[in-house]
């Protein structure tokens, strides 16, 4: 794939670093902090790519993203293409296990098996996790 | 190999921080060249400098500084991390330990393209 957009890249490509996202967005700051840190490298056009597993994916789920008093995540992961970052990869089975269906996520989530992010992950340096 | 430390938790929550540091003395007796430690989210309170460890453990703070002065690596406090804590510069009862300095996220960007290996510590929650 030759997209030459950052964030527009083909699994396996080597780009910028991997923000991988495991934490729930009502689980202190950390969910926050690596779309922070995301948007941060693609200011920087590091092209990273996004990933969300496990409790991470309630980030995408509307209800979910805005603990009581926080600003929603979901508004700053819809964000996100309009910093070139225009996939991000989410684990299906977190979402199977936390009951949020593929009509919440955002148009540019890419939904993948634990096995295709396991081999993603593993073809991506370096990996920030959150 | 050069590396970078990406830390998520201070001392008092969890083990991450002191992996990180016992992680970052390995490589120093390897040789490697460690540029900075970039502390983020809860990390930030790292650099408190009026917080005391028990005499019987290890004082994971004065640790860090120690290997800064020794090593000349950056430790990072995340500025966006930093206010969210409370850690501010011009706050006497949160002042920040010696080595530690508040930095912006761009400067995890510059560390991560000049590094070879970047490494996260984090506690789960």
């Amino acid at each position: 794939m030759t997209d030459s957009k950052p964030g527009a890249v083909a699994e396996g490509e080597r780009t910028g670093p991997t923000i991988w996202i495991q934490q729930h967005p009502g689980a202190g700051l950390r969910a926050r902090a690596g779309i922070d840190t995301a948007l941060s490298f693609a200011v920087f056009e590091e092209s990273p790519t996004v990933i969300f597993t496990s409790a991470g994916v309630c980030c995408l789920s509307v209800p979910w993203a805005a603990p009581a008093g926080r600003k929603s995540l979901r508004k700053l992961i819809n964000s996100l293409p309009l910093y070139d970052i225009e996939q991000i990869f989410v684990d299906g089975r977190s979402l199977r296990e936390y009951n949020i269906s593929a009509d919440e996520l955002p148009g540019f989530a890419v939904i993948r098996s634990p096995e295709e992010l396991s081999k993603l992950l593993h073809s991506q340096a370096p990996i920030l996790s959150f | 190999m050069i590396f970078t430390l990406h830390v998520l938790s201070p001392p008092e929550l969890g083990t991450a921080c002191y992996h990180a540091f016992r992680f970052a003395e390995a490589l120093e007796s390897k040789g490697h060249d460690l540029k900075c430690v970039f502390f983020q989210d809860a990390g930030v309170l790292t650099g408190l400098s009026h917080c005391e460890s028990p005499q019987d453990e290890l004082d994971v703070r004065s640790r860090w500084s120690a290997l800064a002065t020794r090593t000349s690596t950056a430790l990072y406090l995340c500025s966006a991390s930093a206010a969210r804590f409370g850690l501010m510069p011009d706050t006497p009862a949160l002042r920040i330990a010696a080595g530690f300095e508040i930095t912006a996220l761009g400067d995890l960007v510059a560390a991560q393209r000049a590094s070879e290996r970047v490494v996260s510590f984090g506690d789960p929650r």
